[in-house]
C-alpha cells in the first residue's frame, strides 16, 4: 500500500469531499493564494475557486460566526484556525451557538462545522502557539472532538467529520504533519467513537491520544525488552470515546496508564482514568496513572520545552513500576 | 488524628532509608521542626524532623533498621490525645524481626508500650468529662487494613483467600494479583502447628492467658460512677475480642457470640468494636458467629471448653479483683496459631488497659 503524509491526507480528504458535495467550503487564514504555512490545502483554490476556498483577515471571531451562521442555513463549512491556541478567540461562537443550536432550537437547527486545527509543543512556538487545547472543547457538550494520529486517522476522520452534521473539533499534532502512513487508494471513513488497538499486549494498557500515540508505541517496545506486554490504545475520537475498547483491555491486563499532551491537571487524562477506576476498579491491579503535559506555559527555551512533554521513557518508566507490584501512591 | 512519621524519600530513587538513631524518647514533647531522627541513605546521613508538634507516643522500629520510604516510623500524638494501640504493618514489623531476630518474636518493641498507656492514662484524667464512650464508631486502628490491590482484593474473596494469612505467612503488601498464587500453595506455617491429625475428629487446639483485671474493673466503675453510664462488662469483652480478631484479617463483619454462665443467657453481637459499647448492636438470630465467648466470671470456674465448636471459642474466667483467665480454643482450619497467639495476646492486653481501646 501507499504511504502519504498526514498534509497530503488532509489535501486528499479537503479535495474527495469538496468534489463529492459543494455545500463543503474552507475559510481560514492563509488557505487560498497566500498559501498555508503547512501546505496542506495546496490545489484547492485553483481547483474550487475563491468562492469555497476563502482566504479570510487576521480575525478569527468574526469568519467562525460567519461560519456558524452558514452552517445553520445548509452549508458545511471547514474552517482552519491555523493555531489550536485560537481557540481562545472563537470560544462564543464554538461553544455558545455551534454546540448549543442544534439543542435550543428543538433539533430544527443543525451545524455541520468542522474546526480544523492542531496542538503540541516542542516545535519552539512559545507559550502561545503550543498548547493541546482539546480537552476545553471536550468538556462543551454538543462538540465532538477528533484527535487523528497518523495519515490513515487523518483522512477517514476528516471524511467522517466533514460528514457529520454536528459541530466537530479536529486536532492535528502540528509536529506530525510530515509524517507517513499507509492510506488505501480508495475512498474510506473512521467511524467516530471506535477506537484502535495499535498492538495487544497483556500487562498493562497504554492509552495514548494524538501525538502520544507514538510516544506509547516507542514506551511499548522499550518495555518489550524488559519482559513487560504493553497494549497500546489511540482512541481516535475523545468525544465520543470508545470506553468499552479501553475498559476490555484494562480488564485484561489490570493496570494502565493514560498519557495525553493536554495538561495533566483537568484533563484528558483525568477523564479517561476516572472513567476506568469507575467502571473497571475490581479489575485494577494498580493504580491508574495519568502522564499530561506539566502544568506550566509552554517555555520557549527548547531544553525546558521538552521536559514540559510525556516521554516514552517516562511512559516506560511508570508502567514498569506499576508492574513490579512496588506500594505506591501511600503517602 | 495522631500524625504518623513516615521515613521520607531523601534522594530521587531512594527506596529505602536506614534509621540510625532515634534522637526523641517515647514521652518527650516535640515540635514540629525538633530533630527526630537521623536516617542513612546511599549518599548522607541527615537529621529528620518530626514534622507535627505533640507528644511522642510511639516509636515503632528501632535502631539500625532499613525502612521502606513512606512506612511509618513513630507516632505524634497531640496534646491531650491518646493512641490507640499500634499494630505495625507488616513489612516494618517483618523488618523490626529480622534486625533483632534472636528476640523472641513478640509484637515490636513492647518495651515502650507502657509508657504510651501510662500517657494515655494520665492525659485522659485531665479530660473533663470522662464519660470513656468513643466519641465515634472506632474505627479499626490504622495500619491494620491490609494493603492490596481491588483486583487482588476481589479475587481473594471469589477463591476464599484469607488476606490476613497471607500476610501472616510473609508476604509483604501490598497484595497484587501474582501473590494470590502463593495462598493455593500451602505455606509452612512459621508457628507450632498442632501436631497433625485427620482435621475431622480432631480436638480443638488451645491456648491460655493470665492478665490483670484492676484497669478493667475499676474503669466499669468509674463509667458508671463518674459517667453514669452502666455497661455490661461482657459486651466490653465481646468488642475487645471482635478488634484482636479483626486484626488477623477476619471478616468485614464480625459477630460475636456471647453466653454468660451466671446468667444463662446467649446474645450475638454485630462488630461490637465498632458501636458504643452503652448502645450495642445485636446481630441476626441465625447470624454465625465469627467467635463464641464463655463468660465464666463471677464463678469459680476457671476453663470450659465445648467439645467440638466449629468456630473460635473465648472461656473468660476470673475477674473482680482476680486475675482473668481466658481460654481460646480453635480448629486449626479456622485459625493458624500464630493467629490465635496472636488474638489472645492482644484481647489480654485490651483488658489490661480497656481505656486505650475504647479512646
Amino acid at each position: 500500500m501507499r504511504e502519504i503524509t498526514i498534509s497530503k491526507a488532509i489535501n486528499e480528504a479537503m479535495f474527495e469531499e469538496m468534489r463529492r458535495d459543494e455545500t463543503v467550503f474552507l475559510m481560514g487564514e492563509d488557505v487560498a493564494e497566500a498559501g498555508h504555512p503547512f501546505k496542506f490545502y495546496d490545489g484547492l483554490v485553483e481547483e474550487f475557486g475563491t468562492t469555497r476556498v476563502i482566504d479570510t483577515p487576521i480575525a478569527e471571531p468574526g469568519y467562525m460566526g460567519i461560519a456558524v451562521g452558514s452552517a445553520m442555513t445548509g452549508m458545511r463549512p471547514v474552517v482552519d484556525l491555523m493555531f489550536g491556541d485560537f481557540l481562545y478567540l472563537v470560544m462564543d461562537q464554538l461553544c455558545n451557538q455551534a454546540a448549543k443550536t442544534h439543542y435550543m432550537s428543538g433539533g430544527k437547527l443543525s451545524v455541520p462545522l468542522v474546526v480544523h486545527t492542531n496542538l503540541g509543543a516542542t516545535r519552539r512556538s512559545a507559550a502561545q502557539h503550543s498548547q493541546s487545547l482539546h480537552a476545553l472543547v471536550a468538556h462543551i457538550p454538543g462538540l465532538k472532538v477528533a484527535l487523528p494520529s497518523s495519515a490513515y486517522e487523518t483522512k477517514g476522520l476528516m471524511k467522517t467529520a466533514i460528514r457529520d452534521n454536528n459541530p466537530v473539533v479536529v486536532f492535528h499534532d502540528k509536529m506530525a504533519y510530515q509524517e507517513k502512513a499507509h492510506v488505501p487508494e480508495e475512498e474510506y471513513l473512521l467511524p467516530f467513537g471506535q477506537a484502535n488497538v495499535l498492538r495487544e499486549g497483556s500487562d498493562v494498557t497504554l492509552i495514548g491520544t494524538s501525538s502520544m500515540v507514538r510516544v506509547c508505541e516507542r514506551a511499548a517496545d522499550m518495555l518489550a525488552a524488559d519482559g513487560i506486554s504493553a497494549e497500546v490504545i489511540d482512541p481516535r475520537t475523545i468525544v465520543p470515546l470508545d470506553e468499552e475498547t479501553i475498559l476490555a483491555s484494562v480488564r485484561k491486563t489490570s493496570r494502565a496508564i493514560v498519557v495525553d499532551e493536554g495538561h495533566q491537571s483537568f484533563g484528558v487524562t483525568a477523564e479517561i482514568a476516572s472513567r476506568i477506576n469507575e467502571k473497571a476498579f475490581y479489575h485494577l491491579d494498580a493504580p491508574v496513572i495519568r502522564l499530561g503535559a506539566m502544568d506550566v506555559p509552554v517555555p520557549f527555551s527548547p531544553v525546558l520545552e521538552d521536559k514540559t512533554v510525556p516521554s516514552s521513557e517516562g511512559v516506560a518508566e511508570k508502567a514498569r513500576l506499576i508492574c513490579s507490584g512496588k506500594l505506591i501512591h501511600a503517602l | 488524628m495522631p500524625f504518623e512519621v513516615r521515613m521520607p524519600q531523601l534522594g530521587m530513587a531512594q527506596e529505602s532509608g536506614r534509621l540510625v538513631a532515634w534522637l526523641k524518647a517515647v514521652g518527650d514533647r516535640v515540635t514540629s521542626d525538633d530533630p527526630l531522627m537521623e536516617v542513612e541513605t546511599d549518599k548522607t546521613t541527615v537529621e529528620v524532623p518530626a514534622g507535627a508538634d505533640g507528644v511522642l507516643a510511639e516509636l515503632r522500629v528501632v535502631e539500625d533498621t532499613d525502612v521502606a520510604v513512606g512506612d511509618v516510623v513513630a507516632v505524634i500524638a497531640a496534646e491531650g490525645e491518646t493512641v490507640s494501640p499500634s499494630a505495625p504493618a507488616a513489612p516494618v514489623e517483618v523488618e523490626v524481626l529480622e534486625a533483632a531476630e534472636t528476640a523472641p518474636a513478640e509484637t515490636a518493641l513492647p518495651s515502650e508500650a507502657p509508657a504510651v498507656e501510662r500517657d494515655a492514662a494520665t492525659e485522659v484524667v485531665d479530660v473533663p468529662a470522662p464519660v470513656p464512650t468513643t466519641s465515634k464508631a472506632a474505627p479499626p486502628p490504622r495500619g491494620t487494613r491490609i494493603l492490596s490491590s481491588p483486583k487482588a482484593r476481589r479475587l481473594a474473596l471469589e477463591q476464599g483467600v484469607d488476606l490476613g494469612s497471607l500476610v501472616a505467612s510473609g508476604v509483604p503488601e501490598p497484595i497484587h494479583v501474582r501473590d494470590l498464587a502463593r495462598a493455593s500453595v500451602p505455606v509452612p506455617s512459621p508457628g507450632p502447628e498442632p501436631v497433625a491429625a485427620p482435621s475431622s475428629v480432631t480436638a480443638p487446639s488451645l491456648v491460655t492467658a493470665c492478665c490483670d483485671s484492676s484497669a478493667f474493673d475499676s474503669f466499669l466503675t468509674r463509667a458508671s460512677d463518674e459517667g453514669g453510664l452502666v455497661i455490661e462488662p461482657h459486651i466490653l469483652v465481646a468488642g475487645f475480642a471482635a478488634a484482636a480478631l479483626r486484626l488477623t484479617g477476619a471478616a468485614d463483619q464480625i459477630v460475636v457470640s456471647v453466653e454468660t454462665a451466671t446468667k444463662g443467657r446467649r446474645i450475638s453481637y454485630l462488630d461490637p468494636d465498632l458501636s458504643r459499647p452503652s448502645s450495642p448492636r445485636l446481630a441476626a438470630e441465625d447470624a454465625l458467629p465469627s467467635i463464641q465467648i464463655l463468660d465464666l466470671t463471677g464463678t469459680r470456674i476457671t476453663s470450659a471448653i465445648p467439645a467440638g465448636a466449629s468456630v473460635p471459642t473465648v472461656s473468660i474466667a476470673g475477674g473482680g479483683g482476680h486475675a482473668f483467665s481466658l481460654t481460646l480454643a480453635f480448629a486449626g482450619t479456622v485459625l493458624t496459631m500464630d493467629d490465635a497467639i496472636g488474638l489472645l495476646e492482644n484481647l489480654a492486653e485490651r483488658l489490661e488497659a480497656p481505656l486505650r481501646s475504647l479512646v
